[in-house]
């Protein structure tokens, strides 16, 4: 942790940034994201397994655009979706530092989200063990089974939108949910207006999603919002190759090849 | 009941809204069931009509435009083939029932193919019966 | 009317509860789904959960819900027919299973859907909800009752509050004419009050602060640049307006199919970007610092100038659904704290 306050501690008396977003204890064991700008304070900060937030989700919001300088502590979800949103030209009057974790659990500091994206490697997403399991557990279930199954989890969503508000790739100005002329997602809190909802945001998130487990992880009701976006990851992989982590490939939409293989269209 | 279904084909201007006029001046017949909507291009198909076409009543949906390589505007139905492939996933992680959905190519030169893709997917859509599953969705009041 | 002290035991509440579900009256319980615990409709008693602090979601949608549609209009031709709220339709609902929180959450929504005008279709389903409370006995890290001017045994709100006593018996008391209907209509169930103080059954959670210093803290640093740093991790999410048993913003939509639709009231929450944000693009309330500061302002200032209520219960929810860990009463104790040469 002393390497860790150093390092912070430099970068706000260099100014090479004016804003630190990193961790500090919150309720009870939590970790929650913590902003410094004074170096007095750096013994408030924390980095550890426990950290999870993925804090790359700040840099987009209003509050934070006007700030240039900025260091983040960066988990290796939080170093994927930088990446992304580099690549998508969101970070271009910004100077960030990014502070991650080497395998020794020493803090390492990593100047621009250029050489970022070179530390993280050309990373595919990979689904762990666990994962597969639990996505292998839905593809068995029939449709009629899947369409069940999501009509008595999406009976528990209020949007509330916390899992638009935490996730990092939704950055618009202007969600398709607040598009009134015309009303695209039903108003009522019907559970047409989720199904409308969740698959809308489902295909915004197509080739960008990083996989970072922030929607799942705020959503207050607990609904396993995962499961549509790894099962779309993987499908895209399966269907339009893999899906690479990097600031300079095309999220698969945004994109085509005049060759791309599907077998449904007559 | 199988005279009540109602299937809606989001078509692109130039290849088969012109194929669907061959078939008309082909003199060739196919079900009335269907409704045409057209389209500049698939590249302009947003996703979210189809769900909509679904909420407001559609029992089927064909979307259909000009084959690959022959885009009016290039790459739009590039565009819109990739868009299909992860729609397709999507809605069937939700459980929506995909076989309501009929992607095709049709070029203006088709006007036999168009038929014979309404006149199958309206067939099929008949079996099926109407899609009460999703539009009985905005009856049930989440929380 | 004077509270009324009753015992009942564990069986007898049971079959109270069956009875209510045998007569065929809606009954709303907190319900276990997706490991969180819901408010939900029950039709067997065996679908209570009752080893649980708190649901995640408060009960307030039974007399405000996420949407009420206020009429439905259809044009045929020239005419327009438009029906009203079916006022008749509401059903007489009983609440099973609540926290003295909940209910006590009940009081800001009163007070502010009767400030100006009374809202007819709340009070109608207000009118029709009968509250059975339980009292608590555990507690977690985000409670604060106690400092908001409540407890785990307070009986304001309920018109019935079941405080477990162990060995099978409970205190029952009768708070309301409400309360008092629905005991005479099973009145065998219940026995003799014993006389026990129902204090030594009930939790205990310390009182941190007071309501009348937080208001007039909170209205001193107005200016403060606390709003800010305690706003500083907010994603701008609706959660903790969603769940709370007070926060009564909605918004006024239509949704229209075509030559029908319906006028809807919607939950709302003032942490939204989009809450006031002008047709002409300005945006009095421009960053999440202001939203805060209104939100917590609304609750511990506004309203209990406007409507003499506070619009907290201090139950806690928000701090529990928060995805950043904003945690309510660990906020309000560091305002409690500052001092006025540190603004």
């Amino acid at each position: 942790m002393k390497r860790l306050h150093q390092i912070v501690s430099e970068l706000l008396a260099s100014g090479k940034a004016k804003l630190v977003i990193g961790y500090e204890k919150g309720t009870g064991e939590k970790r929650r994201p913590a902003f410094i700008s004074d170096a007095n304070e750096v013994e408030r900060l924390v980095f550890d397994s426990q950290c999870s937030h993925n804090l790359s989700v700040y840099l987009t919001k209003p509050e934070y655009k006007h700030v240039t300088e900025i260091a983040v502590f960066a988990t290796p979800q939080t170093m994927r979706a930088v990446v992304r949103l580099a690549g998508e030209n969101q970070f271009q009057d910004k100077k960030l530092s990014f502070i991650v974790m080497d395998q020794d659990q020493n803090a390492l500091l990593i100047e621009g989200a250029e050489v970022l994206a070179n530390h993280l490697g050309k990373e595919k997403i990979a689904l762990s063990s666990a994962q597969e399991e639990l996505l292998a557990k839905f593809e068995a279930m029939s449709r009629e089974e899947r369409f069940a199954y999501w009509k008595e989890q999406l009976s528990n969503c209020v949007k509330c939108y916390a899992c638009r508000a935490a996730c990092p790739m939704c950055y618009c100005t202007r969600c398709t949910v607040e598009v009134n002329q015309p009303q695209w997602i039903s108003v009522p809190s019907s559970l047409q207006g989720n199904f409308e909802y969740h698959i809308m945001r489902a295909m915004h998130m197509a080739g960008r999603c990083v996989d970072c487990g922030s929607c799942e992880a705020a959503c207050p009701l607990g609904l396993p919002l995962n499961i549509i976006t790894r099962r779309m990851i993987k499908d895209i992989e399966a269907s339009l190759g893999p899906d690479i982590v990097s600031m300079d490939t095309k999220s698969v939409l945004n994109t085509f090849q005049p060759n791309d293989k599907e077998n449904f269209i007559r | 009941m199988e005279n009540n279904i109602k299937v809606v084909a989001f078509v692109c201007n130039w290849c088969t809204y012109a194929g669907a006029d061959l078939t008309g001046t082909s003199r060739i017949k196919y079900s009335s069931d269907v409704k045409i909507v057209r389209f500049p291009c698939t590249g302009r198909i947003d996703f979210m009509l189809l769900m909509k076409a679904f909420a407001e009543g559609a029992d089927g949906i064909i979307v259909s435009g000009c084959h690959p390589n022959d885009c009016h505007y290039t790459s739009g139905n590039f565009h819109a083939r990739r868009r299909w492939i992860v729609f397709k996933s999507v809605l069937e992680t939700f459980g929506i029932d995909t076989r309501r959905i009929q992607f095709s190519w049709v070029s203006a030169a088709e006007g036999a193919k168009w038929a014979e893709i309404v006149n199958t997917t309206v067939e099929r859509i008949k079996e099926l019966g109407p899609y009460t599953e999703y539009r009985e969705l905005a009856g049930v009041e989440a929380p | 009317m004077q509270t009324e002290n009753y015992t009942i035991t564990d069986s007898n509440l049971q079959q109270l509860l069956q009875a209510l579900l045998s007569s065929g009256q809606k009954v709303v319980a907190p319900v276990r789904a997706n490991n969180k615990v819901l408010f939900k409709e029950i039709k067997s008693a065996s679908e209570v959960c009752s080893d649980h602090v708190q649901t995640t979601l408060s009960a307030k949608h039974l007399a405000f819900p996420r949407t009420e549609v206020l009429l439905q209009y259809k044009k045929t031709g020239k005419e327009v027919t438009i029906n009203d709220f079916p006022f008749d339709a509401v059903p007489q609902t009983f609440l099973w299973g609540s926290r003295p929180c909940d209910a006590g959450g009940f009081a800001p929504l009163d007070g502010i859907f009767n400030w100006d005008s009374k809202d007819a279709i709340y009070n109608k389903r207000r009118e029709q909800l009968t509250i059975i409370s339980f009292s608590c006995t555990r507690h977690d890290d985000a409670c604060f009752c106690t400092s908001m001017g409540g407890g785990p045994g307070n009986t304001a709100g309920s018109d019935m509050l079941i405080t477990p006593a162990g060995n099978g018996t409970n205190i029952a008391e009768i708070i309301t004419d409400k309360g008092k209907a629905l005991f005479e209509n099973y009145t065998s169930l219940f026995e003799e009050a014993m006389g026990a103080d129902k204090e030594q059954y009930l939790t205990k959670i310390d009182k941190v602060f007071d309501t009348a210093e937080i208001k007039a803290k909170v209205e001193a640093f107005f200016e403060s640049k606390v709003w800010k740093e305690q706003s500083a991790r907010c994603m701008g999410c609706g959660a903790c307006a969603y769940v709370c048993p007070a926060c009564a913003c909605f918004d006024i939509q239509d949704d229209k199919h075509g030559s029908k639709g319906s006028r809807l009231r919607c939950w709302d929450s003032c942490g939204f970007q989009l809450f006031t944000l002008h047709t002409s693009g300005h945006n009095p309330r421009e960053t999440q610092a202001r939203r805060w500061r209104q939100r917590v302002m609304h609750k511990f200032s506004y309203m209990p100038d406007r409507i003499n209520v506070v619009g907290c219960s201090g139950c806690g929810r928000c701090s529990r659904a928060c995805p950043a860990d904003m945690n309510l009463a660990e906020h309000l104790e560091v305002i409690m704290k500052m001092e006025a040469e540190k603004i």
